[in-house]
């Protein structure tokens, strides 16, 4: 055996995560020990001595939580992933955890005496509707993969964009909820644990109970009936019990992040593929990873402030997923699968001029009607002139931001077969944010095209470092997903470890991080355009590339497509139009994912015309966000990128019920 | 920061001017020298979380703090904009509606001077003679004067415990205010011990878990904000804050909420709630 095998054992694994974690806490607990004092005062503290009552009430509780919410949430995962046959299954891609979040942060607002008492089954509620929302859209379709995770993302954006409105409007009265949320493991008794213990335990037991036809289930669904099983019976109870366990774990320590993907996936990896062994090994992963991070971070320096395991388990988890997810089964998830044709549009033409032509009045309204002083208003003349200065820059930079980022997201989605590709969720966004945060950080006077670039530089670096890593056997749909995910989980620990420098510059950056268009100015609208025109003027060039490469690379290659030379500018200019558009309107803004959606659904299928179409709905969908941004609750401003995912969201997942 | 004074930009016509305040700090200074202020950010929540000095009736609201109404503020049309130099970004746009000055009463212009106080009078001496109301700066540091010597002489008969500063941010976790703070200044004018020496950030709080706060067990705690006020009893409840003195001894109060990096005005009704609050008298 080489000792690379030894690695490969699923048990040493648990063990080395078991011994680090175990010295960690031992390290932790020796910091606050009293001297002189033995280990068992931990158990039995005396009731005069603080340092010893410490370590019993938040030490060893915080170690407990942690084994227990990590547990759960692996365990969550791998049921999520069963009942699904999907990989990609957790509560933060079901919505799970975002959809509790939002619940807790309307009680906030609106009832705050409620939220003392009822916290954790308002979060359990927000929860269980988040997942309800999601299979019900996905139901029809028989609760495909590439459904649920589609409308997954999209309720999860949706809650987060609806919280962070509500946030904008109430910072103080979340700063609390703004903590919870970050997912912090600190307790300050025992009662987290006392209350999570026998809940947990129960549900536990619970799905041990159904592991049996839990296991036929999992072979297919035809040999299960066969068996004379209620498959959808037994899926809801097991769905109903995955959102029971992330409800409960979510209220209590925040949003972690990634344990419930990173534990049923490392479990794979290791071998761990039958139901039962795959569950339990999940859960154990999943306990000692979530213990070993939170301890890390408990060993920190100490400064002004906490910082986060949620934000952590995402760095570490990312890596372990990124080895792991070479040794996953290659699935079908989620790639595009024979769809019933949709109409095919007679005229693309007709109807793409048409869209143009209903664009430019409707950016002539976006900038001329409007509240101010008098009320809504009509502009004309004069005032028409003046009131251009402040409104003309942010309507032309929301419009080419979203058509950038969806013509970004159309090329992406062709490039790769994948509809649930675009530059939000493939991590390019993340890129080219950290490229730009990192510029202005850095240079003394950061001038809109140097943060272009810099934000170029670093979508295109996301762009090949997955190009590099998913090459083999081919562009898999769900292993592309997966390392969009994990990069974006790793920039936005790097932008998280920038904001806690409190750099006086940050204040600007986190603005922008909002999506909103309130510092654009007419140079950035000029600069914006010009890259808009640019990206346009490409399509006739790439459509052709575009339509061999999916016949497949074979094809594409004995039909004359240079493959290497292709896929590097396809990836360039993907990557200029998402760092333009990420420096206007920020990395929220989702028309990326939306546009080529929207496009597609109303019937355009050639690539020119698909490609052009997406960009104009992209464009479109910004315009309106930031005009109503402006205007609903005039004199305050919601930004752009986080009102079109609230308008958005719902339209898009209206569609996708719809169409399955 | 530190900016080279004046940072006014474009030409002004002679006062009395209609100023705009972009921020809340601005706001509160410039209302305390009793200046014309027309608008400024957050205008209801200004009067819950900053509280005094109240805007008068009229005043419009910009929109929130983070992202003025640019439009609104040039149909406004005032004559002087005031800001934090957080916002110094927004020149370029603010020139074209009208000269803005910068304000900050924590910036220290003297890094050996880590007295906010004194800079703060410095700063809001500097924005008094800025919109010519210089008069009414020596009125109103009067009042500030006379409004901290009754405060000391409230505090004469405090028992001269170590205090935590913290605002509860929920049951388990609190803001604690140390070095660097504008509540830290006021404390060591009146002699006072803060009882918290651990980091700080630029605004002089940190962000902990209360059993940070058992390092100081003969401490006494000032709960400062209304929800903190609502948490207060249930941090008190966890064991480890339980078995501290100062809990078994009802050495906690609770007072209402103060801005803490808005300079003279904020310090003024810091100092006056505290010293109530600390003595255990009521206030009027």
């Amino acid at each position: 055996m080489r000792p690379g095998d030894v690695l490969r054992h699923p048990a040493a694994v648990l063990g080395i995560m078991a011994i680090s974690a175990a010295a960690v806490c031992l390290q932790n607990i020796r910091a606050i020990l009293p001297p002189g004092a033995g280990l068992s005062t931990i158990l039995f503290p005396n009731p005069s001595s603080t340092a010893e009552l410490m370590l019993h009430y938040t030490v060893l509780p915080r170690i407990v939580m942690a084994l227990m919410a990590g547990g759960a949430l692996g365990l969550s995962g791998a049921l999520l992933q069963r009942i699904l046959k999907n990989p990609l299954a957790e509560p933060a891609t079901l919505g799970v955890s975002a959809g509790a979040y939002l619940t807790l942060a309307i009680a906030g607002v609106f009832a705050p005496s409620i939220l003392l008492v009822a916290q954790t089954w308002i979060a359990i509620a927000g929860a269980a509707l988040a997942l309800l929302a999601v299979l019900g859209l996905s139901w029809r379709g028989g609760l495909s993969p590439e459904t649920v995770t589609l409308s997954g993302l999209i309720v999860s954006l949706y809650c987060g964009a609806a919280s962070a409105v509500l946030t904008l409007f109430n910072h103080e009265l979340l700063l609390g909820l703004f903590i919870w949320g970050a997912g912090y493991l600190d307790q300050q008794d025992w009662t987290g644990v006392l209350f999570l213990a026998p809940r947990v335990g129960c549900l536990a037991i619970a799905v041990a109970l159904i592991l049996r036809p839990l296991t036929i289930l999992s072979l297919d669904d035809r040999s299960a009936r066969s068996l004379g099983l209620p498959t959808t019976t037994f899926r809801v109870i097991a769905l109903v019990l995955a959102t029971a366990l992330t409800g409960l774990v979510t209220a209590q320590v925040g949003i972690i992040s990634f344990i419930g993907l990173a534990a049923p996936a490392i479990a794979g990896g290791l071998g761990m593929r039958r139901t039962g062994k795959g569950i339990v090994w999940a859960s154990l992963i999943g306990a000692l990873l979530l213990l070993l991070t939170d301890q890390i971070v408990l060993a920190f320096p100490v400064t002004y402030r906490l910082f986060p395991v949620g934000t952590i388990t995402g760095l570490l988890a990312a890596p372990l997923l990124i080895v792991m997810i070479r040794r996953l089964r290659p699935t079908t998830v989620p790639e595009q699968r024979a769809r019933p044709r949709l109409a095919q549009m007679r005229r693309p033409a007709l109807l793409l001029v048409t869209l143009i032509v209903v664009s430019a009045p409707l950016f002539w309204f976006a900038v001329a009607f409007g509240r101010g002083l008098g009320g809504w208003e009509l502009s004309s003349g004069d005032a028409l002139m003046s009131l251009s200065t402040w409104r003309l820059p942010r309507a032309a930079c929301a419009f080419t931001g979203g058509a950038m980022l969806a013509l970004a997201g159309a090329i992406l989605q062709r490039m790769t077969s994948n509809p649930l590709a675009s530059p939000e969720i493939l991590g390019v966004s993340s890129g080219a944010m950290v490229g730009t945060i990192l510029f202005i950080m850095t240079v003394a006077l950061p001038t809109r095209w140097g943060q272009i670039g810099a934000g170029a530089a670093g979508a295109l670096i996301v762009l090949v470092a997955m190009l590099i890593l998913s090459r083999r056997p081919a562009y898999g749909g769900s292993r592309l997903l997966l390392l969009g995910v994990s990069l974006s989980s790793i920039s936005s620990f790097i932008i998280a470890l920038l904001m806690t420098s409190q750099d006086p510059r940050l204040g600007q950056v986190l603005s922008w991080l909002s999506g909103s268009t309130y510092a654009v100015t007419l140079s950035d609208a000029i600069s914006s355009t010009t890259v808009l025109f640019l990206g346009c003027l490409t399509i006739p060039l790439i459509a052709r590339w575009l339509e061999l490469l999916s016949l497949g690379e074979a094809a594409a290659s004995s039909l004359g497509t240079p493959l290497i030379g292709s896929r590097s500018i396809l990836f360039s200019i993907a990557a200029v139009m998402t760092a333009t558009a990420t420096t206007l309107v920020g990395p929220l803004s989702f028309s990326g994912l939306m546009g080529p959606h929207l496009a597609r659904l109303v019937g355009f299928r050639r690539v020119a015309s698909h490609l052009f179409s997406s960009a104009l709905m992209g464009g479109l969908i910004l315009l309106i966000a930031d005009w109503a941004g402006r205007n609903l609750i005039f004199p305050y401003q919601i930004p752009a990128g986080l009102l079109a995912t609230l308008i958005g969201g719902p339209f898009l997942l209206f569609l996708i019920g719809r169409r399955t | 920061m530190s900016f080279a004074f004046p940072s006014t930009s474009g030409a002004r016509k002679p006062p009395p001017y209609r100023i705009a305040a972009l921020d809340w700090t601005s706001a509160q200074n410039l209302l305390a020298l009793g200046a014309n202020v027309i608008t400024l950010p957050e205008r209801t929540r200004y009067g819950e979380r900053v509280v005094e000095p109240a805007a008068p009736p009229g005043t419009y609201d910009l929109g929130l703090r983070s992202e003025p109404n640019l439009e609104l503020l040039n149909s406004l049309a005032p004559d002087l904009i005031v800001m934090h130099p957080e916002l110094d970004m927004l020149r370029p746009v603010l020139d074209m509606i009208a000269p803005s000055i910068l304000f900050d009463p924590d910036a220290n212009d003297d890094p050996q001077n880590a007295n906010k106080l004194a800079s703060a009078r410095v700063k809001l001496e500097r924005l008094a003679d800025e919109i010519g109301k210089l008069d009414a700066f020596s009125s109103y540091m009067n009042v500030y004067d006379a409004g901290l010597s009754e405060a000391a002489a409230r505090l004469r008969s405090y028992d001269g415990r170590a205090v935590y500063i913290v605002t509860l941010l929920d049951t388990r976790r609190a803001l604690v205010f140390g070095r660097n703070s504008l509540f830290q200044s006021l404390f060591s004018q009146f002699s006072i011990e803060n009882a918290w020496d651990g980091p700080t950030s630029t605004y002089g709080h940190a962000t902990v878990t209360i059993d940070a706060l058992a390092r100081r067990p003969d401490a006494r705690l000032l709960s400062v904000g209304r929800e903190s006020r609502l948490l207060l009893q249930a941090a008190l409840r966890s064991p480890v804050i339980a078995s501290l003195p100062f809990v078994r001894e009802e050495r906690a109060v609770a007072i209402d909420d103060v801005l803490f990096y808005g300079g003279l005005p904020s310090a003024e009704r810091f100092a006056r709630m505290a010293s109530f609050g600390l003595t255990g008298t009521a206030a009027p």
